[in-house]
């Protein structure tokens, strides 16, 4: 079964672009996003039945000039997300997190890697998850390949295709699956 | 088409059956107690070229830790294969929640993923399947661990 063939035709469907944030109003979607060196951090309240994704580029907010997007930074994107739950009546303790992305893109893996963007940004959302008290599930984060996400908020599954760089810098959305590994 | 080969790491025997339980409908299961076991496993597994394709691994366990097996596992591999190739897909499967612990483990040893205990049998099969390995007849139970 393909990630595609999951989505259902009534189903909603969303483009998450980067920066940007989605809570879910209750019904069935399929968001997608890609993820280079960017982290997604995909919320569930399983009782209530709502989901949100964040897609956050830089790592942190703190030192960044006025004025300047939320959404961009994975710590305060992640802050945004769970007070927009809190709004909504849902506390902290109900949510559970699923952590994408913070490949190294620019590198080998293992080479430099304290110095990536990418682990950089998973350092910041793992630190603002231990912070808020949050309940990681999964993290599935670093290597030197992007990922093509598509979350269903309803549910809280996430499915995830690799792909290859060049698909990432050419804004492929539907990038190739490369499952190379399993081939022996 | 036949199943995949899995390998499960874990030191509790309760536990180790408890995924045994969940994937065996969909994989060929196999157990070790220890990362020394399951190093020595995937070597002997290489050698009558029936690789695992996936290897859910504790981390704190006796004679020797989860993470020193990664990093072991993923060293022999590039023995073995120097072009950089992966033969299997290893997910950490732990209690620990540190984000040091987290990093470590998919940074620094070479996991793909990493699950926290206690977990849904859902999550560690979605897990794999976004691995890349095919789990289309796995029972979706509810049970947690």
């Amino acid at each position: 079964m393909t990630m595609e063939s999951r989505i259902r035709p009534e189903w909603e469907r969303i483009y998450l672009k980067p920066a940007e944030v989605h809570i879910s109003n209750g019904g069935p979607q399929a968001v997608t996003t890609v993820l280079g060196s960017c982290v997604s951090l995909c919320f569930h309240a399983p009782r209530a039945g709502l989901g949100g994704i964040t897609h956050g580029m830089l790592p942190r907010q703190a030192g960044a000039k006025d004025g300047d997007d939320w959404g961009r930074f994975v710590d305060s994107s992640i802050t945004w997300m769970v007070r927009a739950f809190e709004k909504r009546g849902l506390a902290r303790s109900q949510l559970e997190v699923k952590l994408f992305g913070g490949a190294q893109m620019h590198g080998v893996a293992g080479s430099r890697s304290a110095t990536s963007v990418g682990r950089q940004n998973v350092e910041s959302a793992l630190k603002t998850i231990k912070d808020l008290g949050l309940h990681l599930l999964v993290s599935e984060v670093g290597g030197t390949w992007g990922r093509k996400l598509v979350f269903f908020p309803h549910v809280g599954e996430v499915w995830i295709k690799k792909i290859s760089r060049s698909s990432l810098y050419h804004g492929v959305a539907n990038g190739q699956e490369t499952h190379t590994r399993h081939d022996r | 088409m036949s199943k995949p080969r899995i390998l499960v790491v874990e030191d509790s025997s309760s536990i180790r059956q408890w995924f045994v339980s969940v994937l065996t409908s969909s994989a060929e299961v196999a157990t070790a107690g220890n990362g020394l076991e399951a190093i020595n496993q995937v070597w002997t597994a290489w050698e009558r070229r029936k690789p695992y394709e996936a290897i859910l691994m504790d981390i704190v366990m006796p004679v020797m830790d989860g993470l020193t097996a990664v990093k072991e596992i993923r060293r022999l591999e590039r023995q073995q294969w120097p072009d950089g190739s992966r033969c299997c897909s290893i997910v950490v499967v732990s209690r620990l929640t540190d984000p040091e612990d987290i990093l470590q483990a998919q940074y620094h040893c070479g996991a793909d993923g990493y699950v926290t205990k206690p977990c849904a049998a859902s999550t560690v099969l979605q897990t794999i399947a976004n691995l890349g390995i095919d789990l289309h007849q796995a029972r979706t139970q509810r049970c947690r661990l």
